[in-house]
């Protein structure tokens, strides 16, 4: 992820619980410390990408094969 | 020497080559118009005199022999580790060095005078976070410069030096290029030299010029790549417009200004505009930051990430640990979009020569609130514009911003074109066919503070 979304804006459909819920999880289960703006922050992210996130995970590439090994200076062989 | 230091990198080299200035007092006035033109925009975070006066004095004849350049925070050189705009890294501290993109100013004789600012650890398009402080846009100060190649925008944008070389992983070359008025590079993968980089493993980043114009990025360019980037023509070039949100979900002005360039751009090469698309569109955003933002993770670990201090942006120390909550999944299904995209693109690249969008959706966005308004609506900065130029850095292929005119606030737009991978000169002819079109309004527009007199 880049930058602080420091605004929700046009991309915030997720819901805060659910954000709050992930970070304070996910932090949980790394023995990862944060403090409550970290968190803040955190949550924030997941609010705005978490719609496009979840799109992703939803897409199926069942006809894409993987390029092992591309080699990204020339175009697929 | 004031309107040497104004001019173009290819005039300041020419300058040099012919015996008609002393390159030791281009250096001397160079460092000069820094320490009285950089609190302006914070683009230059270390000078180093006696290296700089040292690499003169040790330079041999090439390209640039005895030109000023800067280069971003990003690379070693043999006097200074990297800091990466950072306080404080998560992996392993890094160490002086010969990097590439040093050896090659160096073997071309030019002069590094100054290491320019970055977005801190390189992840934001805006440059408005930084240990040194956030760079400043030249042409309204209290405006992003872009990132995160922050520095070497603001400092070319001001005159400062007339080349800069910056680094570009989710558009961190295009991103400044078009907030700051140039014409700004991103190569090919693996096309510009990258060794001593602090990830080695990269498949998104490259090195690439920012400079005024195309010609100054095809001599920078060529330096970087090692070998000359010749000149072609552009007669009967095939212009492809994706639909979408890719031109739709613009500020209307930069809408209009690119719509201008790129007709523009056809009537000047006599060519074609055809409406083109391409797969996996709608996953471009997500799947270039989630590449681009976890080939670092490799060196984080959460008790490095919880060793940060303070003095590392509240910012970068939570989304360094968000990062390390992200789905494996997600990365896997990133790579299906990125072979996806590839595909889709050789095939595309069969159709037309180039692709052309906006470089960002809107103008620099303000310093203390990075946020864009869109048709759409109202996003960070950094969400909407890796939609915009995260493609390249996903497929591979080179890009370039060039500026195509100013907003009504004054402040610079610019168009991307993209092309097949390895076709980088084509971009610089079409750039260059593009600048005699518009008989150099763009590239030659200086902002308020960098006018003379």
């Amino acid at each position: 992820m880049t930058a602080a979304p420091e605004q929700g804006g046009g991309a915030n459909a997720g819901g805060a619980d659910a954000a709050e819920r992930f970070a304070r999880a996910g932090l949980e289960l790394l023995d990862l410390e944060a403090d409550e703006a970290e968190i803040a922050v955190i949550e924030a992210a997941d609010r705005l990408y978490r719609p496009v996130v979840e799109h992703l995970l939803e897409a199926e590439f069942d006809g894409v094969d993987p390029e092992p090994g591309a080699d990204m200076s020339r175009p697929p062989a | 020497m004031s309107a040497l230091l104004d001019g173009t990198l290819t005039e300041q080299a020419a300058a040099v080559a012919g015996g008609d200035v002393d390159p030791a007092a281009l250096l001397e006035a160079s460092l000069a118009r820094i320490e009285e033109r950089n609190p302006s925009v914070n683009a230059i975070v270390e000078t180093f005199p006696e290296h700089s006066r040292q690499m003169l004095a040790e330079a041999p004849g090439g390209p640039l022999h005895g030109v000023p350049i800067a280069i971003k925070d990003e690379w070693p050189l043999p006097w200074r580790a990297e800091r990466l705009g950072a306080a404080e890294l998560p992996g392993p501290s890094p160490s002086p060095g010969e990097s590439g993109p040093y050896r090659a100013l160096r073997d071309a004789g030019a002069v590094i005078v100054g290491v320019a600012n970055m977005h801190e650890y390189g992840a934001g398009s805006t440059g408005h976070i930084s240990a040194f402080g956030p760079a400043r846009n030249p042409w309204n100060t209290d405006r992003c410069p872009g990132g995160s190649s922050s520095g070497p925008g603001a400092a070319v944008g001001a005159r400062l030096v007339s080349g800069a070389v910056g680094a570009d992983g989710i558009g961190s070359i295009r991103y400044p290029s078009a907030y700051c008025g140039l014409t700004g590079l991103k190569p090919t993968f693996g096309r510009s030299a990258m060794q001593g980089h602090h990830i080695p493993s990269t498949t998104t980043i490259v090195s690439g010029p920012m400079c005024r114009d195309a010609a100054d990025c095809r001599l920078l360019g060529g330096v970087l790549f090692g070998s000359e980037l010749t000149a072609g023509q552009t007669r009967g070039l095939r212009i492809g417009v994706v639909p979408g949100e890719l031109w739709d979900d613009c500020d209307p002005e930069v809408n209009t200004a690119c719509h201008q360039a790129v007709e523009m751009l056809r009537e000047v090469s006599q060519g074609t505009i055809a409406e083109v698309d391409f797969r996996g569109r709608e996953h471009v955003l997500i799947s270039s930051i989630l590449v681009g933002s976890t080939e670092e993770l490799a060196v984080a670990t959460p008790k490095r990430v919880a060793g940060l201090s303070d003095d590392v942006s509240l910012v970068a120390r939570a989304l360094l640990r968000y990062r390390l909550l992200l789905p494996a999944a997600t990365i896997a299904k990133s790579l299906r979009v990125r072979s996806l995209v590839r595909r889709s693109l050789a095939e595309l690249f069969e159709q037309v020569d180039v692709l052309a969008w906006p470089t960002v959706a809107a103008p620099a966005p303000p310093l203390d609130n990075p946020t864009v308004n869109l048709p759409s609506g109202a996003y960070p900065a950094d969400y909407a514009n890796p939609r915009q130029a995260g493609i390249a850095n996903l497929a591979g292929v080179p890009g370039i911003s060039v500026p195509v005119g100013l907003s009504s606030d004054g402040l610079p737009m610019g168009l991307q074109l993209l092309a097949h991978w390895g076709r980088d000169e084509l971009l610089l002819d079409a750039a260059e066919a593009l600048e005699r079109a518009n008989g150099r309004q763009w590239v030659d527009a200086a902002p308020p503070l960098a006018r003379p007199g």
